[in-house]
């Protein structure tokens, strides 16, 4: 197979690959946005990888905005999502695997007792590079009329719909203490204990690494997209390469993964699984050839499912390697998130990475793990600039601007802020000045709203595409309306760019906001404080003054904490020994 | 992926009672252009001389440096069903990557192994890696075509030849005349049942392993097939000689039809059967041991033996 001459695959041969392609091939990938592209050599990676040495033909489709990319799962060998839906391939090439294996890797995979044929094609399905999660859930919105009623109370009357949902998440809270039932691998004992097994499963070993294996780190995340844990994630990935190890990084949500782009993936293998992944009992294919292929110190996990359920496969065979993870906040939506899965999967877990204080409380106190296998390192320093800063001086002494930072979703309560923007207009109209910088889920929500209460010359919408930067320095005070954080990023950043925090008493926000800055959660409570607080913060600069100073303190005590950074700085030079 | 280049095959004989035969298949296989790796005989606990010419055989083997030979005697006759299957575990074990099975008067041609092979590999490029068998055009020793060892076409039995391999076609069920099985098949769908001990045991096995993806025959891989008269069997030949082997058929592909299939397929098998009889003028003690081992079918339902366990 002849080898690429044109220079943006040059550019991507950059990229690890395990495949090669001739030049019909490069021209068509030539053709496609870099996020398209990134996207199909990550499918064509993944297949070389689990299909050593076979030359299979790919069929690339577009899909619509409202579909998700199909890079890795059992609809790219039966089309079902493509071909079978009708659509026509946008271009189509072989590619040879290069990779050279240790073990035997099988063409014959199951779902259940259903064999998936292989055809030697492989069908996937790209999304258009404007598709945002929006589009997917507009297409098709949950229409149940249990949601439809939800929706139309909190709509309706938010405040005494929150009443009930305090009892709802105090309930949760409740659970959030109990026991957490254990993972139990699916492992080849187990799958044959069952009588309705198909056929007996035979366990398949790894074969030894690949003489001059590249030190790699695997990166596992959620998806290549925005939120908290993912910044956190992404700068992992560029701390394992200033330790000089090879990146790889594996997700396992559906997203369109438009940070795939992003400068830090350069150099990195980059896999976006896509799920069911070809798999069989008593062996993982996708890491047994990646620890075949690498010399992998450790795992950093960051609320990737997958990869919390595949860690007993990796320290069974590798026990070696270490496995971190790093979890936000303590959950209570879907029987506790993340964190519960680290306690039912901590048999496997080294070392657990908490950035607040809570979580640190909720693990060690309520669920009894080890303190020496806590480790509560805060991101400061992640997105401000916590060492040199000052206070910001009122921007209008005749309007408090106020900013609301972050997703339109439920967790950030959109709905409390505009409730207190009602509140402070009917109050003192014209005197305060509200932003709500950031979109999300609950964007129509939010702007229906803010419609309703006739508060469009009141409440300013920004959305991402604005810095945030320049919300902070049109702002004299942020209002945290969260139901539920760790210590909110947007706290620390406010904090730096000089102006006081008022927040929910929810997580760990009582960390850097001391009593004066806390509001009760529930919303009625929450307005409540609200409009006192924000009263008093506009009639007393120099109480306005005085809570940011004892906040940029307590932010300064919290800094002196061996940071996320340098804790995991530290992790990967002892790695790379 | 084992293909025809790489991989290993290990060719299964079952015999019982019919050395003259058996010589002929050895020296059949002896003669491959392409010879397996191994060479499995199954003594099915014979009772003529076939006991001792295996050890002269095995002990002047011209072509060990060539061919591994592993000669298994049962203890007891278990049938082409028990035979085949204890030849195919016997297969597994020694990590043939493909076992080829065939009867003691199955003569297979020089190019037959090496066909089957070139055919697995075309095959599989046409249909994909799930192909779970390639098997002979099995003829009669006079050259015309065996009439009770056509394999089953499927509706489009056509399409790998309108790809262009005029030589393959696409097929469900065949019999155990020549049948190259690649080992994860065998790990998957497991071993023919012995429990059927003989008939019907290559068509349900066939047929098992023929869920997802057809097998394939392959027409100039030749194999000829000495069976006496070269004629199909149908129920209406039952007769005293013959009604043992009728009542093992009746009792097993009642039993596939009824539990691998619905009641329905049952009753209209038992309908078939009758039908035949009557025609046949089959005497009536013949067809109530004939109807009997249709009843029998109804408790008859042998679970599968899987070769990555040990046998029950």
């Amino acid at each position: 197979m002849a080898s690429c001459t044109s220079p943006r695959v040059r550019t991507m041969k950059r990229m690890c690959r395990f495949f090669q392609l001739d030049q019909d091939a490069c021209e068509f990938l030539d053709s496609l946005s870099r996020r398209q592209r990134s996207l199909v050599v990550a499918a064509v990676n993944y297949h070389s990888l689990i299909q050593p040495g076979r030359t299979l033909h790919y069929r690339i489709y577009m899909g619509e905005k409202w579909q998700y990319p199909r890079l890795t799962d059992t609809s790219t060998l039966n089309g079902s999502c493509t071909e079978n839906d009708g659509r026509e391939p946008i271009g189509e090439f072989d590619a040879a695997s290069t990779v050279n294996a240790q073990s035997e890797f099988s063409p014959h995979y199951f779902a259940g007792d259903e064999q998936l044929l292989d055809h030697n094609i492989r069908y996937i399905l790209l999304t258009p590079d404007d598709a945002t999660d929006e589009d997917v859930w507009e297409h098709a919105p949950n229409a149940s009329r249990a949601v439809k009623l939800y929706n139309e109370l909190e709509y309706r009357w938010p405040v005494a719909f929150d009443r009930i949902r305090e009892v709802q998440r105090e309930e949760r809270e409740r659970k959030a203490r109990g026991e957490v039932r254990l993972y139990e691998p699916f492992t080849v004992e187990r799958a044959n204990a069952n009588e309705k097994n198909h056929h007996p499963w035979v366990e398949v070993k790894p074969g030894a690494r690949v003489a001059d294996a590249p030190k790699a780190v695997i990166v596992a995340m959620h998806w290549l997209q925005a939120g908290g844990a993912e910044r956190w994630g992404m700068e992992t990935i560029q701390l394992a390469k200033e330790a000089g190890f090879l990146p790889i990084v594996l997700t396992d949500s559906d997203g369109h993964q438009p940070w795939i782009t992003d400068p830090i993936c350069d150099g990195a293998l980059v896999i976006p699984l896509t799920q069911p992944l070809q798999y069989r009992v008593g062996d993982a294919p996708i890491l047994r050839a990646l620890f075949e292929q690498f010399d992998i110190r450790g795992i950093m996990i960051h609320h990737c499912q997958w990869m919390y359920d595949n860690a007993w496969w990796v320290k069974k065979y590798f026990p070696d390697v270490k496995i971190v993870d790093s979890l936000h906040i303590v959950e209570y939506m879907f029987r506790g998130g993340f964190p519960r899965e680290s306690l039912a999967h901590d048999e496997w877990i080294d070392l657990h990475h908490v950035i607040s204080p809570q979580l640190e409380h909720w693990m060690e106190d309520i669920h009894h793990i080890p303190a020496s296998k806590v480790i509560d390192a805060p991101l400061v320093g992640l997105t401000a600039d916590s060492e040199h800063v000052s206070y910001a001086e009122r921007r209008d002494p005749q309007v408090l601007n106020v900013a609301f930072v972050g997703r339109m979703s439920r967790q950030k309560r959109p709905d409390a802020f505009i409730l207190v923007a009602k509140a402070m207009e009917q109050a003192a109209p014209g005197k305060y000045h509200f932003i709500m910088h950031g979109s999300g889920d609950m964007d129509t929500f939010t702007d229906g709203l803010i419609k309703r209460y006739g508060l469009e010359g009141v409440i300013e919408r920004r959305p991402m595409s604005i810095p945030v930067s320049r919300t902070y320095a049109d702002a004299d005070v942020l209002l945290v309306s969260s139901v539920n954080e760790g210590i909110t990023l947007t706290t620390i950043e406010a904090i730096s760019a000089g102006i006081p925090v008022l927040s929910a008493n929810v997580g760990s926000q009582d960390t850097l906001v001391p009593p004066q800055g806390l509001l009760r959660r529930m919303t009625s409570s929450f307005i409540h404080d609200a409009k006192r607080s924000l009263t008093h913060l506009n009639d007393n600069e120099a109480d306005r003054r005085k809570l940011w100073e004892v906040e940029k303190n307590r932010l300064e005590t919290f800094s002196h904490k061996q940071t996320a950074n340098s804790l995991f700085r530290q992790l990967l030079n002892e790695w790379s020994k | 992926m084992p293909s025809a280049n790489t991989a290993t095959v290990a060719a299964i004989v079952v015999t019982y009672n019919r050395l003259e035969k058996l010589k002929k298949v050895l020296a059949s296989l002896e003669a491959q252009t392409r010879l397996p790796e191994h060479l499995v005989i199954v003594n099915n606990a014979s009772t003529d001389d076939t006991a001792a010419y295996l050890t002269e055989y095995e002990h002047d083997f011209a072509l060990k440096d060539k061919v591994r030979i592993t000669i298994v005697t049962l203890p007891e006759n278990a049938g082409g069903a028990g035979g085949f299957s204890a030849g195919m575990r016997k297969g597994y074990e020694l990590g043939a990557d493909f076992v080829w099975i065939f009867d003691d008067d199955g003569y297979p041609q020089p190019t037959a192994l090496e066909k089957l092979l070139e055919g697995y590999d075309n095959a599989v490029d046409g249909l994909g890696t799930d192909v779970p068998y390639v098997c002979s055009m099995v003829k009669f020793i006079d050259g015309s075509i065996s009439e009770m060892n056509n394999p089953i076409p499927t509706w489009d039995w056509g399409r790998l030849q309108a790809k262009g391999y005029d030589n393959l076609v696409m097929v469900t069920a065949c019999s155990f005349v020549s049948v190259l099985i690649p080992r994860w098949v065998m790990e998957v769908f497991g071993l023919p049942y012995k429990e059927y001990f003989i008939w019907f045991d290559d068509a349900e096995y066939t047929r098992r392993i023929t869920q997802s993806c057809p097998g394939v025959e392959v027409t100039d891989s030749i194999v000829l097939h000495d069976m006496g008269v070269n004629q199909g069997v149908n129920y209406s030949m039952v007769n005293d000689k013959n009604v043992w082997k009728f009542s093992y058929g009746a009792r097993n592909e009642g039993s596939y039809h009824l539990h691998h299939q619905n009641v329905w397929q049952y009753l209209y098998f038992c309908l078939v059967v009758h039908n035949a009889m009557r025609r046949g003028n089959v005497a009536m003690p013949l067809r109530r041991k004939i109807y009997s081992q249709l009843v029998k079918a109804i408790s008859f339902n042998p679970k599968v033996d899987f070769p990555q366990q040990p046998e029950a």
